[in-house]
């Protein structure tokens, strides 16, 4: 072995020790969940560090049962002050043991310390719950298990103003209390049955109303003409949603089709005003209103540009989809692209198409044209003299001038063997 | 080995050991720590004055409503309902519901639903302007009346019995006296239709079929279906047949086959191949259905005029957005076409597809019903002779998007490259060209959009060197396949104003195109631009939501290439109506 190869060697070694080293050294998966929280919520109060407690060591089953967990350490800070727990930080001075929950602690204050805001703002869930909107939603479903259905309205029950609260504990206890849940439904006792660690936690703040957007739920309680609004108009994908974290925002288009409606919105708020929704209006590009505010039922919004040439794979996977507007299809779900494709002209085939400027596009792309078309549809055409060779006689003698500018086009019917040479040839004029 | 690796790596070995150890170690210390803090807790809890049994051994009653279920609810057919529902969605075979042969007690969907009838009708006006003296036997208008109707039927007598029809009709009205030619040809038109055409009928049927689906009760035959009738059939390439098609089909895969009498709408009586024998296969696998390999495979035969083709694709599904797929397509025993295609929805609006396909000179002529060069038999007119397929590569590139949520963009990209051989003669309408395209459209308020579009091509010409001799009869270009387009541009705007589907719409559009055409001697000059101006205007509104009117008119400039007119202008109007 040369110097070379065993430096080589060396080095290979060296780089798998390392590589080894590496990979040991790395921290090993540790066997207790851990809660995915956002930084800044596990910053204010790590769930992940209190895994060994139970759920109900700090948040009282009663209180939870009754639909008002309160927050750990409202009653003189009990349980945190336990001996075996932070009763050392609350008996020294305020440090940051206070600033979990206090914005301030200045015992010289009226009023107390005032509390900082739990859970912060833009922060995720702590053990979100796991919830499914399709299911309590599943009427059938839920009429089985309970003898009734639940609505929205039902867990989202409206407050003062109008406006449906956020489901809490109470709500839930109304079929989960454990003396009442159904059999294999999970009972209020058993939290992680619900609260499972390791959920993705989702994030808290709001996503559709967001920025200069105003809403109020109060003012669409009912449309002008006192017609009660469901919830399934807006929030159309609710009914499908099987979990918290793909529990989708209501579209934009969805309040098009009420905003452009007479009789439903006043004139007032109708959607070409855009205050309507916004409190600001920004100029230049920002003005140009998106797709999703388009008239109603206009379009889809993927029917782009795009889509017109390539839409083949979606149609082929839901013909049903395209069906719906497109009525004078069937409605069935394989081999119908003929049901459009037979009577629909792509938008090139303009007044002058037939006659003049198909030719080069056909000899491009021939496939284009047999999407729609059969040979005999061109041989119903090519067959006949056209316009320019009529009247004939006339057309014999002065067929030069056009033969000599457009030979193509010529040769697209004659042979010049068969067609030209009968009279070309026998003139005495050889090729 | 050497005695320095060897005490590398037992360094190497020791030191990853010992990191193991140490951070194994830590962590099953720190385990152990919460754990003995736990029972410390605990015990201390236990032993301490303020001891609060948080063991809850009686639940408090909730004093908000409770909701009990029903006992009676458990064990009923709602629940069994619920049960094969979830049994089924294991089970893709169970999850096609069978639908009886017999008539429905119960009563189903509104018929509204279930059947849907649409029609329209209308009259054109085509004319065009004769520049100098009218021609004789010209007919300057041209009045037509045209149709269309559809109607589809979804579980209407039985639950499993669909079907679907779709005719057309086109009527022309002859409104000058027409000098009979010695060609036979009735009128000059001043715009030609394909109605026209040898044999054509004014009244077509496009479909016409009933369809049985999932009408055996046996769970695992729930996916087979039946089609007779007038039907169009996909494969290799679009047949089109009077028969009878048999179905199996599955998520995970399908199977079909058919066979029938060939159709031909538009076939004269020389040509028609109408009535001639058809039949294919066909099926494809769902690789990725069930298992973690992202494959989607493929196949479809058909026979037809004594020759079978071939077609197999090979599909990657990468995902459910994006897919590579390749294909295959052969004549008989011989290769013709080879393609790939990359398709990507990277969002819902953008779009990127690739496509690549190389063809080979045994490739059919255009379709599927010509798929040689007419030959003698076919004299004396050759009606179509596109000439002999080339070897030709053909790539494109399309991609798609929204911007800013509102300015939709479309590019384009293409180029065909003809393998030429050695001493083959050049054909004219198969030229090696690139083209590319742009189009977009803006919508500067929500009721108005505005598109603008280009297109241009460019091909590639051998040079002429045929030599017109004045006042001569010349011959024949012998480089006749150097003729043609040389460049094509066309560009247009459209302004669109739209009150939402099924209210008001109106379309003003305006084009122009323009073609570079290489003449067939060298010292032709074509002095003439041949270019064209056009425009379209649409008016379309839905007085109610079944009642449909639409107005176009279209209108172009003059055409150097069509000198005795002074351009072509087309009115149709029609009402569509819709049960």
């Amino acid at each position: 072995m040369d110097g070379n190869a065993f430096s080589r060697h060396r080095v290979n070694w060296l780089v798998t020790a390392l590589g080894l080293v590496v990979v040991a050294c790395q921290p090993r998966v540790s066997a207790t969940p851990v809660t995915s929280a956002d930084p800044s919520a596990e910053k204010r109060f790590p769930h992940g560090d209190h895994n060994m407690l139970a759920c109900t060591d700090c948040h009282g089953l009663d209180a939870v049962l009754r639909g008002d967990p309160a927050v750990p350490g409202a009653r003189d800070h009990a349980p945190c002050d336990r001996a075996q727990c932070h009763q050392s930080d609350f008996l020294s001075l305020p440090g940051s043991m206070c600033a979990v929950c206090h914005e301030a602690v200045d015992p010289t204050r009226s009023g107390g310390s005032p509390l900082a805001p739990y859970p912060p703002e833009y922060s995720r869930r702590v053990l979100p719950s796991q919830f499914s909107h399709q299911k309590h939603l599943d009427f059938e479903r839920i009429e089985a298990r309970v003898g009734f259905h639940v609505t929205c309205e039902d867990c989202h029950t409206r407050d003062d103003a109008g406006r449906p609260t956020a489901a809490r504990h109470g709500v839930c206890g109304r079929c989960h209390a454990p003396e009442a849940a159904p059999p294999g439904t999970p009972p209020m006792n058993l939290c992680a049955q619900c609260h499972r660690p390791g959920h993705s936690a989702i994030r808290r703040q709001r996503r559709l109303i967001t920025g200069d957007l105003h809403f109020d739920h109060g003012n669409h309680a009912r449309d002008r003409r006192g017609t009660p609004i469901r919830c399934v108009e807006c929030h159309t994908a609710s009914p499908n949603a099987h979990q918290i974290g793909d529990h989708p925002t209501p579209v934009t288009r969805v309040c098009v089709g009420c905003h452009d409606d007479f009789d439903r919105t006043p004139s007032s708020s109708r959607m070409y005003i855009c205050q309507t929704c916004h409190r600001k209006i920004s100029r230049y590009i920002g003005i140009l209103a998106p797709r999703s505010h388009l008239p109603p039922l206009e379009r889809p919004e993927d029917h782009t540009l795009a889509f017109r040439r390539d839409h083949a794979a979606d149609a082929r996977a839901d013909s049903q989809r395209c069906a719906r507007c497109h009525t004078f299809m069937s409605g069935q779900s394989r081999d119908t692209c003929d049901e459009c494709h037979q009577i629909m002209q792509p938008s090139d085939h303009v007044i002058t198409w037939t006659e003049y400027d198909h030719g080069p596009a056909a000899s491009a792309r021939a496939d284009r044209c047999a999407l729609c078309h059969r040979s005999t549809f061109c041989v119903a055409c090519h067959s006949r003299l056209p316009r320019s060779h009529l009247p004939l006689n006339a057309f014999r003698i002065n067929h030069g001038l056009p033969a000599r500018l457009r030979l193509r086009s010529c040769l697209t019917c004659h042979n010049p063997g068969q067609s030209c040479d009968r009279c070309h040839l026998s003139q005495g004029m050889a090729r | 080995m050497t005695r320095l690796d060897s005490a590398t790596a037992v360094v190497a070995l020791v030191a990853a050991l010992t990191c193991w150890f140490v951070a194994g170690g830590a962590a099953w210390a720190e385990n152990d720590a919460g754990r003995s803090r736990h029972r410390a807790t605990m015990a201390a809890t236990m032993a301490g004055d303020e001891f609060h049994d948080l063991i809850v051994r009686k639940l408090p009653s909730p004093t908000s409503l409770r909701m009990r279920w029903h006992p009676q609810a458990r064990g009923s057919r709602l629940a069994v309902a619920q049960a094969e529902r979830r049994a089924v969605r294991n089970d893709s075979v169970r999850s096609t519901p069978f639908r009886a042969l017999a008539p429905d007690p119960l009563p189903g969907p509104p018929l509204s639903d279930r059947l849907t009838f649409r029609f329209n009708l209308g009259f054109g006006l085509d004319g065009g302007d004769p520049a100098d003296q009218p021609i004789s036997g010209y007919d300057q208008l041209r009045l037509y009346y045209f149709g269309d109707a559809t109607i589809s039927s979804r579980g209407l007598f039985v639950p499993s019995l669909s079907a679907y029809a779709a005719a057309q009709f086109r009527f022309d009205q002859e409104t000058a006296d027409c000098t009979i030619d010695k060609n036979g040809s009735s009128c000059i038109e001043a715009l030609p239709s394909v109605q026209d055409g040898d044999g054509v009928k004014d009244r077509r049927i496009r479909s016409a079929y009933a369809q049985l689906d999932s009408f055996l009760s046996v769970p695992w035959l729930r996916p087979l279906f039946v089609r007779a009738g007038r039907q169009y059939r996909y494969g290799p390439a679009i047949a089109h047949f009077d028969g009878v098609t048999v179905g199996y089909d599955r998520s995970l895969f399908s199977l079909g086959a058919f066979t029938g009498r060939s159709v031909d709408l538009f076939a004269s009586d020389a040509m028609s191949q109408s009535g001639g024998f058809i039949a294919g296969l066909d099926g494809r696998v769902a690789v990725y259905e069930r298992t973690p390999v992202p494959l989607f495979i493929s196949a479809s035969m058909l026979r037809f005029g004594g020759v079978t083709h071939f077609q197999g694709n090979l599909a990657l599904q990468w995902s459910r957005d994006i897919a590579i797929r390749t294909g295959l397509r052969t004549l008989g025993e011989r290769v013709a076409r080879t393609s790939a295609q990359v398709r990507a929805r990277i969002s819902e609006v953008t779009t990127v597809n690739i496509e690549v396909e190389n063809r080979t000179n045994s490739d059919w002529m255009y379709g599927l019903y010509a798929i040689e060069r007419p030959g003698p038999d076919a004299q004396p007119r050759n009606y179509l002779d596109l000439g002999v397929p080339l070897p030709r590569l053909y790539a494109d590139l399309r991609a798609g998007t929204v911007l800013y949520d509102n300015i939709d963009v479309l590019i384009r990209g293409g180029t065909a490259i003809e393998h030429r051989g050695e001493g083959v003669m050049r054909n004219p309408h198969a030229a090696t060209f690139v083209e590319g395209g742009l189009a977009v459209e803006i919508r500067p308020r929500r009721a108005v959009a505005v598109g603008l579009s280009g297109l241009f091509r460019m091909y590639e010409r051998d040079l002429v060197q045929n030599i017109d001799h004045s006042k001569e009869v010349d011959p024949l270009p012998a480089h006749a396949g150097a003729s043609g387009e040389r460049s094509f541009v066309e560009g247009g705007i459209n302004l669109r104003y739209t009150q939402g589907a099924r209210k008001l719409t109106a379309r003003a559009e305006f084009y122009g195109r323009y073609f570079d055409t290489q003449p067939a001697y060298a010292e032709v000059d074509f002095e003439e631009l041949d270019y064209r101006l056009g425009g379209r205007f649409v008016i379309e509104a839905w007085p109610s939501n079944r009642l449909r009117l639409k107005a176009s008119y279209d209108l172009s400039s003059s055409l150097s290439v069509a000198p005795d007119l002074r351009g072509f202008k087309s009115l149709r109007i029609l009402a569509e109506g819709q049960l």
